[in-house]
């Protein structure tokens, strides 16, 4: 193959209103599409959404063109008249009735149609498809390296010659012919050709121009490692525990590497706190920003280096071509539950932080698949659990570590089985109708790309950041304000010490002046529980204890699983300002406050083993994450799906933890 | 039963892939659903049982009369290479429902 095939008559010239041109990129899935438009814009893109759907869209600026020129990916598809979301959005953009959010709407100057070098034929159908659309065009064909090394030929001049277009053969891979692709660009011309407009009539058009073009061509070499690889992975057995071993190497790997970064995000935001703290004058801005804005965006922050690792270990599996393998595997596993086996990567990710989860949810094609998916996936013990997870174990069951890792693992078991049994009865009753077969391409074994990796991990990073700096700042700082106010003093006890304190500090000896500190920080523990017990939170506790009370919960267990919907991890640090006065949990004194504190009357505990065990069960099940219902309501495409979800976890959630906290009562165990 | 599918298919033996040195065999008339095909078995798809959006996609996916497959994998998901030997080739895992649906010419 040349690299640029031109027809020698051309067809007619396109007319384009400036210098600004808009072109799209339309192409099968696994065509290199993605990585062709990272090699033609590099980082110079920004990723929105189609306006009205939850599709993503990539605009960037290709090199080479006039300034102002766009050049949009469009979601890959095997067909134009398919009735799927992805074809219908391709329709609309092709028809100039759809763009991305912010994009003006228009026809595009020039479609570029990414064929696949190894799978011409079945490219050559969209490409008749895109043909039939009269808009000026330009051929890509792609993955000219991997069809050089499998002896496929086809010869593109014959493709140019017919339809009157640029045909470039390029591989986006190693680099080859996009220089010549991005001269390209700016000379798409209208085809001279109209393939046949019913189904079977392009399929002959496309099997007779494919004949031409591979004639003479020698057969290609058989592929027979896919065939063993195949073999292995999605053997019953063998394939089970390739899945296994994957998923457990992804896990490690993402909470073994992303701990660094997560230390030193922690380490900036402290830092930033401690600096603002001490250049803003004490205050209600000062509360403001410290610990309302400062410390929701960094509890959210921190969970970036995770995201982005997810994602860029996602992306070089879908690389590899396994993913698809996985999908079958898993299929035959989630299909009594009324799932198919495209549910697995958004349940797979959901472990991460459900918010990544939910939105890779659109890999799903069947919509009410989807929407399963979506409404089972915050079951799955997401990283913001852990820590709950680790002081509730801790209590249960002390200096005992291999119960504590039992009661651990027997959280994520139960997480999956109550989010797999929700997707069924949800098939059942709000989503009935039978799942439909599982079909897929299983893309060829490649090596994957590192940069279209890192790509998506820094846009999936990106996106996440918005997100924590609107809505979920937003929560932050609504709970940071029900938390913090009203403004009370401090209570008599306090103020008695306090004095106490001061009188010590008087003193010449160092043991007194020492004893004076201590005072003072059980002043400051005094304090900080009384204000969070007269605050609008604490209060709601208050008001709202009865309803917590057949799960074994008093008021201040009440007020930390209220404070934990902005993020459940809040629990722990909420539990730790109620009981302890302070909000460092991690501090063995303050776990051991925690572990002695008692309720209201003084005598009971307030963390007994019957309501430890609730306590689990509860975090185990329950919605409490706002951000996470607000990219449900966002990609299931209504608020209603959301408020089901809410009432749906939280209902089971509260039942099994009373129902648990009941049976362990009645078995004496307290 | 092969004749039917043949005319589901738009009569279309003997035309394109038949004449393709891996179809040489061809001819045997034996045309049975994919599922009931053994791995490593060649064929040619004479015609989809499924309709509407089912057998669209499978179409989409290049899986139409006349396409020469080879059956990789026999047993849930059926692989099924589309246009093994005489060019460049896509593989397809189906599951048992669809493949039931796909009717192939086997090779001699």
């Amino acid at each position: 193959m040349s690299q640029t095939a031109s027809a020698k008559e051309t067809g007619s010239s396109p007319a384009t209103a400036g210098p600004a041109r808009r072109l799209v990129l339309l192409g099968n899935p696994n065509t290199g599409k993605t990585s062709l438009f990272n090699r033609l814009c590099g980082v110079r893109h920004k990723t929105s959404n189609f306006a009205g759907t939850t599709q993503e869209a990539r605009v960037g600026a290709p090199r080479g063109l006039p300034e102002g020129s766009e050049i949009l990916d469009l979601p890959g598809i095997y067909s134009l008249e398919l009735e799927q979301s992805e074809a219908e959005i391709c329709r609309r953009v092709l028809a100039g009735e759809l763009a991305p959010r912010g994009e003006a709407i228009g026809e595009p100057d020039t479609v570029v149609v990414v064929a696949d070098a190894t799978n011409l034929l079945r490219s050559l159908m969209l490409v008749g498809e895109a043909t039939r659309r009269g808009l000026p065009m330009i051929v890509a064909i792609n993955l000219v390296d991997e069809a050089r090394k499998r002896a496929i030929h086809a010869d593109e001049r014959v493709l140019a010659e017919r339809l009157g277009v640029e045909v470039v053969v390029c591989s986006a891979r190693t680099g080859e012919g996009i220089e010549q692709l991005s001269r390209a660009l700016a000379q798409g011309r209208i085809p001279r050709a109209s393939p046949p407009g019913s189904i079977e009539g392009l399929e002959t058009w496309a099997d007779e121009l494919y004949a031409q073009m591979a004639a003479g061509a020698e057969p290609p070499i058989p592929d027979t490692l896919t065939d063993r690889l195949d073999r292995a992975f999605t053997h019953p057995l063998l394939g089970l525990l390739a899945f296994v071993a994957t998923m457990g190497g992804l896990f490690w790997t993402i909470f073994k590497l992303a701990a660094y970064p997560m230390d030193w995000i922690d380490a900036i935001f402290t830092h930033l706190g401690g600096f603002l703290g001490g250049v803003l004058p004490p205050g209600p801005l000062h509360d403001l920003l410290v610990d309302g804005v400062l410390a929701g965006v960094g509890s959210t922050a921190i969970f970036v280096p995770q995201i982005c690792l997810l994602f860029f270990l996602i992306s070089l599996l879908e690389d590899t071509g396994y993913l698809a393998r996985a999908a079958f595997v898993m299929d035959k596993l989630l299909r009594p539950f009324g799932l198919t086996g495209h549910s697995f990567v958004p349940f797979l990710s959901s472990h991460a932080c459900a918010l990544p989860g939910i939105i890779s949810a659109r890999g799903v094609p069947d919509r009410r698949d989807r929407l399963a998916t979506i409404l089972a996936a915050p079951f799955m013990s997401c990283t913001a659990r852990i820590p709950v997870y680790v002081l509730l174990t801790g209590l249960l069951f002390p200096q005992r570590p291999a119960m504590q890792a039992l009661a651990f693992t027997g959280c994520y078991a139960m997480g999956i089985f109550a989010g797999l049994f929700s997707a069924m009865l949800a098939r059942r009753t709000v989503l009935p109708g039978k799942s439909r077969p599982m079909v897929m391409e299983l893309p060829a074994y490649r090596m994957p790309s590192l940069r279209n990796a890192a790509l998506l991990a820094r846009d999936r990073g990106f996106m996440f950041l918005r997100k924590a700096g609107t809505a979920i700042l937003a929560i932050c700082i609504v709970l940071w304000w029900l938390g913090a106010y009203p403004r009370t003093t401090a209570p008599p006890q306090a103020l008695q010490l306090r004095e106490q304190a001061e009188q010590l500090r008087a003193s010449d000896q160092a043991a007194d002046r020492e004893g004076a500190d201590a005072i003072l920080t059980e002043a400051d523990a005094l304090e900080a529980a009384h204000a969070a017990r007269s605050s609008f939170l604490g209060r709601m506790g208050s008001a709202l204890e009865p309803v917590f009370r057949p799960l074994g919960y008093d008021r201040q267990l009440t007020i930390g699983v209220l404070a934990s919907f902005a993020a459940r991890e809040v629990f722990v640090s909420t539990m730790a300002v109620q009981v302890a006065g302070v909000d460092d949990a991690e501090s063995e004194s303050v776990r051991q406050s925690i572990a002695t504190a008692t309720r209201d009357d003084g005598k009971t505990l307030v963390f007994t083993a019957a309501t430890s065990w609730s306590l689990l069960i509860y975090y185990v099940l329950a919605m409490q994450c706002l951000p996470t219902l607000a990219v449900t309501a966002k990609e299931a495409g209504h608020w209603k799906w959301a408020l089901l979800q809410l009432v749906w976890m939280c209902g089971v959630a509260y039942v099994s933890a009373a129902a648990l906290y009941h049976i362990l009562q009645a078995a004496g165990v307290a | 039963m092969a004749e039917q599918v043949r005319q589901q298919a738009g009569g279309a033996a003997g035309s394109g892939c038949d004449a393709a040195p891996c179809c040489a065999g061809l001819g045997t008339g034996q045309v049975v659903s994919l599922c009931r095909m053994r791995s490593g078995q060649c064929g040619i798809i004479r015609g989809l049982l499924a309709v509407g959006a089912d057998g669209a996609y499978l179409r989409a996916l290049g899986l139409r009369a006349n396409q020469r497959i080879r059956l990789c994998r026999a047993s849930g998901p059926w692989i099924v290479e589309v246009g093994c030997h005489g060019g460049p080739a896509s593989r397809i895992g189906l599951a048992r429902d669809l493949a039931a649906q796909v009717q192939v010419e086997i090779a001699g």
